[in-house]
C-alpha cells in the first residue's frame, strides 16, 4: 500500500533520523516526511496537514503516544489514519489497549527495515491476497 | 445503475462499474467497505455482532452477521473475483450507540473495536472510519469510482 505522507513523532532528533533512515532502506524513500516532537506537536500538525501513515514513539513530553492515539482515534478526520508505536517497553496490557484502540503495530526497538516490512505486510512471502 | 442491497448480516461484492452496493439503517451494526481502486471491484459486509461465539448456531447458519466469522468470508469473496491486496482500501461505517441507557454495553463500539482487531491482526489498514454517535446511517459504493455515500435523516456526505 502506498504511504506517501508519513509523520514521525519522536521527541529525540536522533530516533526520528534512525526511523527515517529505515523506512528508506525499507522502500519509503520517495514518502514525503513531517516530523513532531511529541503528541500534541502532532495533533496541531495534523489539523492543517493529512498523512498517510503515522509512527510514535510513546514515552515523550507534554503528551505521550498512548494520549496521543487515544485523541487521534477520537477525531473524526484522524481516526482512519494507520498507527505504527515504537517502543521499548514490554507493557502487554498497554500493547494490548494501543492494538483495541486501532494501532496498526506496536514494534519493539531498536527498529529495522524489516520489522517496517513485516508491520505493513509487505514482508516476504505476503501474497496479493486478503 | 444495478442496486446490490446487503442485509443484516450479509455481504455484497461486485465487479460491474455500472452497479453500487448498498446497505440501509446501520444503527449499531457496522459496515466494512473494501475497494480495490485499480480492478475497480467492491465490497461490503453488514456486520451484527462482533464474534461468532455469542450465538454459535447462528454463527453456523449466518457467519456474516458476526465480525470473525463474517470478514474472512468477505475477503474470500474479494480474492475470488479478482481483488487484489496491495490495491485496495478499507472503510468502516456505523457502530453508533443507539440505546443510551446501556453504555457498558455498547455493541456499537464492540462491534467496532472488533473489526479493528481482525483487521489489525491481518494487517490491514482502514483508511476513512463515520463511527460512532447516535445515529443510524445508510452507506453505499459506486463500484465504478469508488465513491461512498453515507446518509442519514435525508443528509447525505461521502467519506
Amino acid at each position: 500500500m502506498a504511504y506517501d505522507k508519513i509523520l514521525i513523532v519522536d521527541d529525540s532528533v536522533t530516533s526520528r533520523m534512525i526511523i527515517k533512515r529505515c523506512f528508506h532502506i525499507a522502500g519509503y524513500e520517495k514518502s514525503e516526511y513531517s516530523e513532531a516532537e511529541d503528541g500534541l506537536a502532532a495533533l496541531n500538525f495534523l489539523k492543517e496537514h493529512p498523512v498517510d501513515l503515522i509512527v510514535s514513539d510513546l514515552n515523550m513530553p507534554r503528551m505521550d503516544g498512548a494520549t496521543f492515539v487515544r485523541r487521534l482515534k477520537m477525531k473524526e478526520g484522524t481516526s482512519g489514519i494507520p498507527v505504527i508505536i515504537i517502543s521499548s517497553m514490554g507493557n502487554d496490557a498497554l500493547r494490548e489497549e494501543l492494538k483495541e484502540t486501532g494501532v496498526f503495530s506496536v514494534l519493539r526497538k531498536p527498529l529495522s527495515p524489516d520489522k517496517i516490512l513485516d508491520a505493513l505486510g509487505e514482508g516476504e512471502g505476503e501474497g496479493d491476497e486478503f | 445503475m444495478k442496486l446490490f442491497e446487503v442485509g443484516i448480516g450479509e455481504l455484497g461484492v461486485s465487479s460491474d462499474r455500472e452497479s453500487e452496493i448498498k446497505t440501509y439503517a446501520l444503527g449499531s451494526c457496522v459496515a466494512l467497505v473494501i475497494y480495490d481502486k485499480v480492478n475497480r471491484i467492491g465490497g461490503m459486509i453488514h456486520i451484527a455482532l462482533p464474534y461468532g461465539e455469542i450465538n454459535k448456531e447462528k454463527a453456523e447458519k449466518l457467519p456474516t452477521y458476526f465480525a470473525d466469522t463474517g470478514l474472512p468470508l468477505l475477503f474470500k469473496k474479494m480474492n475470488e473475483i479478482g481483488a487484489k491486496r496491495s490495491t485496495s482500501w478499507i472503510k468502516l461505517v456505523g457502530g453508533a450507540s443507539v440505546i443510551k441507557s446501556c453504555e457498558s454495553f455498547d455493541i456499537g463500539k464492540r462491534n467496532v473495536l472488533a473489526v479493528r482487531k481482525i483487521l489489525w491482526n491481518k494487517k490491514l489498514r482502514i483508511v476513512k472510519e463515520d463511527v460512532g454517535g447516535d445515529y443510524s446511517r445508510t452507506v453505499s459504493l459506486n463500484i465504478g469510482d469508488g465513491s461512498v455515500t453515507v446518509s442519514n435523516s435525508g443528509k447525505n456526505w461521502k467519506i
